[in-house]
């Protein structure tokens, strides 16, 4: 095959293009930022859609609301048993504004003005007190009354705990298991390591029953657990989803089996021949050399622990719960304040996005591990 | 300074007498066993009285979500008769039923439970799971204007009841937005008092909406909810004609006629929703449509006209701050006969409020009874009916109605002479064929209508689009029947 080679008048004749190189370079700077602002729209417009939601009550709900909705006040005539029911009305904060005995108790077909003439109390007080009530009541529910006698800040309280100690733990014990499995240069190892792998296989419903009869036959050996409501109790049930999240997965001894078996052997001699044990190994060199790993660990199982829902709904008792089962126990069977579940949900989603703001930088290096070899 | 190490064996040594010491123990009574030998058993407890000591009980009582406050509020009253004890009221839904029976599964118990989010009935299949609740001393039997202690029993055949309920079932009627029909120039309340009424209320009420510029979506916006379809409006919409009344929809249930007869009762169920859809009063895409986010809340924010709807959207409107009149009418204007009935749903006698088994092991047990006979008590049951806006059967010391709005707007006329709807407005509200035939059902089968697991849904969806006729989806509850029921 012979090459061709354009003749110099034909060069001539080529006319230059219309936009030149630099023109090109600025055009796809502009489609890749268009491109990019579209996919940002894409991606956040949900949130913000979310967030304007928990701001729209039920009746204004069959519209799109791209902005907080003009929303009417409560009327004096409403019965209190529906604002309960409905939008969920904390009966015992109520009281406590009004100074109406805790004790007291107000017939749910009472109207606000019947309470306000039964206990004396001035309408503009009670109309102060609702104020905003519809359009903030999402908000208000969450932050400021408790659902299933549970408040939403206990509940992310527990959630950050759980998730704290299910994570620093179970980076701890995958760094043992791996350190223990690195190599796999023996039988045993080789069958612990394909016993972990045989996790993936089952199904966490399968399992999450036998496991959980586990743990009440222990705990019921202490007779503080049978005491509802006890600090003991709830204690012990955290304390077993913490468990149960640190026991070894099948994905965190891959993930430092594999690690630590790239870790030259030569270093782990050289620190005994230099007097240290085996924690020191563990803790002052192969520990900051798995960084990367652990950062990984973190970034796929973060999450997963913070938006559990499966377990804390089986093992904790309502009052006890963690942030999904309670932003569920909004739902009902013939309604559902939506409010709640969408101030909910949002509530829930901005700590974990705080979280990996703060420190993108260590989990954009745990997911590029080993995308690029050199 | 002297190093301290334990070797390796001594580790094991110490981790197995450890592990023995906890197999040990684990053979000894259970903390939640009940006193053995010659103590009185738990359900000898004291029930109405006198109230059991109480230090420190906590009570984790079910109620159904959306009025669990106001169950918080009456039980809070418990509380303050009953110094020590804590109610802790707690909502499951349809979402978290299944968790929760897991939960319940390894031992769980909270002291009251309900059925309904559970979907729990009570038969063959699973009375043990309750208490049997003519053994426990209870105060209130003859109270109930219904024979609460045997219907179930006597039914079933077996020792019950293991449930127990004592209001009168939900009824779905006609409920609409008042100034929009006033708006329209329509008046139902006095103009609909026959089928053909009804008929012609609608085509003038789809015209008016089609004129509206926008202004309304829809007449009658109707969702999709399969217990209400399968279990509620399939009863209810045959009450319109002579031959669809309750007493021969139970004879398919019994196996005295076909499902699928030319004849059936269950055909103007289906023959009403198809013509409503090709009359277009009802969207054609209804099987898609939701029920609280689409039906209600379209309702509710005044962009529909009405529905055929139960107690609660009443108060749902009413809190939302809804301010159009909502008014009401019973649901099935007669074709063929004098009489106007009205559909309800039985009591519950197999389902609502129940005490597990194995609750009575618990050291609180006594706390348990004396709670539960406590929660129907005459002084309280006005409380939760007014709480449901529903009416009890149940003799009261005092004469009482419940304010709820269905009841005021539909309820109180229907069976009264001189009633907004007439001298002939009667309840159709005796067992029904489902309830009958529950003590014949296979575990595990889809019943009749098939709404438990939606399938339901799927019949509609067919039948709108054009795939099957009315006579398919009753062929299709006929074969559901034989393959569900064992014989009579």
């Amino acid at each position: 095959m012979s090459t061709q080679f354009l003749s110099p008048e034909k060069i001539k004749d080529t006319k230059p293009p219309v936009i030149g190189l630099k023109g090109r370079r600025i055009g796809l700077r502009i489609f890749a930022t268009v491109i990019m602002i579209v996919y940002s729209v894409v991606t956040l417009f949900p949130f913000y859609a979310l967030f304007i939601r928990s701001f729209v009550p039920t009746k204004e709900s069959s519209e799109l609301h791209l902005w907080l909705p003009e929303v009417q006040e409560v009327s004096v005539n409403q019965e209190i048993g529906n604002l309960a029911v409905f939008y969920n009305l904390d009966m015992k904060a109520f009281k406590i504004a009004m100074g109406i005995p805790e004790t007291a108790y107000i017939p749910s077909r009472d109207k606000l003005v019947d309470v306000a003439e039964k206990y004396n109390l001035n309408i503009a007080d009670i109309q102060q007190y609702f104020e905003g009530f519809y359009l903030y009541n999402g908000w208000n529910t969450l932050f400021r009354t408790s659902m299933n006698s549970q408040t939403f800040w206990r509940a992310l309280t527990r959630t950050f705990i759980v998730t704290f100690f299910s994570l620093l733990l179970s980076i701890i014990l995958s760094i043992m298991t791996g350190y223990g499995l690195a190599g796999l240069k023996r039988k045993d190892q080789m069958t612990v390591y394909n016993i972990y792998l045989l996790q993936m296989v089952i199904p966490i419903m399968l399992i999450i029953l036998p496991q959980y009869q586990l743990f009440q036959w222990i705990y019921n050996l202490f007779p503080q657990y049978n005491v509802q409501g006890s600090a003991f109790r709830y204690s012990a049930q955290l304390i077993a989803l913490i468990l149960i999240n640190i026991k070894g997965t099948a994905l965190s001894t891959m993930i430092f089996t594999s690690a630590i078996s790239g870790i030259p052997k030569d270093l782990e001699d050289s620190a005994m021949i230099d007097g240290a044990s085996r924690i020191q190994y563990l803790r002052q060199i192969l520990f900051p050399l798995l960084k990367v790993p652990i950062v990984s660990l973190v970034v796929i199982q973060l999450p997963a622990f913070y938006n559990q829902f499966l377990e804390p709904y089986v093992y904790l008792d309502p009052p006890n719960s963690t942030l999904l089962p309670f932003i569920q126990s909004a739902v009902g069977q013939f309604s559902t304040n939506f409010q709640v579940i969408y101030a909910g949900v949002f509530a829930s989603v901005v700590p974990l996005v705080i979280l990996y703001l703060v420190f993108r930088s260590y989990f954009v290096e745990g997911v590029m591990a080993g995308a690029i070899k050199g | 300074m002297v190093k301290k190490t334990i070797s390796r064996r001594d580790f094991l040594r110490v981790s197995a007498l450890a592990a023995a010491g906890a197999a040990l123990a684990s053979c000894g009574p259970k903390a939640t066993e009940a006193p053995a030998g010659g103590e009185a058993p738990a359900t000898e407890a004291p029930a109405g009285g006198e109230a059991p000591p109480a230090e420190g009980v906590v009570l984790d009582i079910m109620s159904l979500a959306e009025y669990q406050a106001p169950y918080q509020e009456i039980w809070n009253i418990y509380a303050g008769e009953n110094p020590g004890i804590t109610a802790n009221v707690f909502a499951i839904n349809e979402d978290t039923a299944a968790a929760y029976e897991a939960k319940v599964a390894g031992g769980y118990l909270a002291a009251i439970e309900l059925t309904q989010e559970m979907q729990i009935f009570f038969d063959k299949s699973n009375y043990e799971m309750a208490l049997d609740l003519s053994t426990l001393e209870f105060d209130w039997w003859d109270r109930f204007t219904f024979d609460a202690k045997n219907a179930w029993a006597d039914l079933f055949g077996l020792p019950g009841p293991r449930s127990l309920d004592f209001m009168k079932g939900q009824f779905m009627a006609w409920q609409y937005n008042g100034d929009a029909m006033k708006e329209a120039g329509l008046d139902p309340r006095n103009d609909v008092r026959s089928y053909d009424d009804l008929v012609k209320w609608m085509d003038e009420g789809k015209a008016f909406v089609e004129g509206s510029g926008g202004k309304y979506d829809a007449f009658w916006k109707q969702g999709w909810h399969n217990w209400i379809f399968g279990n509620n409006y399939s009863e209810c919409f045959c009450d319109f004609f002579a031959d669809g009344s309750a007493d021969r929809r139970v004879a398919c249930w019994k196996g005295e006629a076909k499902f699928n007869a030319e004849d059936s009762p269950y055909r103007h169920f289906f023959q009403f929703y198809l013509d409503a859809k090709d009359k277009g009063w009802i969207p054609a895409d209804m099987p898609n449509l939701l029920w609280e986010n689409d039906m209600e809340a379209t309702y509710i924010s005044g962009k529909s006209v009405m529905m055929v709807h139960g107690p609660w959207v009443w108060d749902k409107a009413a809190a939302a701050g809804s301010t159009f009149e909502q008014v009401g009418l019973p649901a099935t204007p007669p074709v063929d006969m004098d009489t106007w009935k009205q559909f309800a749903l039985p009591v519950n006698i197999d389902n609502q409020w129940f005490i597990r088994a194995g609750v009575d092991k618990l050291p609180i047990f006594p706390n348990i009874q004396h709670a539960w006979n406590w929660f129907f008590s005459p002084d309280i049951i006005p409380l939760r009916c007014d709480a449901e806006g529903r009416m009890p059967l149940y003799t009261l010391d005092a004469p009482f109605e419940t304010k709820g709005l269905q009841w005021q707007s539909v309820g109180k006329h229907i069976g009264v002479k001189g009633g907004d709807f007439g001298d002939a407005t009667e309840w159709d509200e005796g067992l029904t064929g489902l309830v009958m035939a529950s003590p014949r059902k296979k575990k595990g089968s889809k019943g009749v209508f098939d709404w438990e697991s939606n399938g339901l849904n799927v019949w509609f969806a067919n039948l709108y689009s054009g795939k099957w006729t009315v006579q398919d989806c009753l062929d299709e509850a006929q074969k559901n029947y034989d393959e569900s029921y064992e014989a009579a």
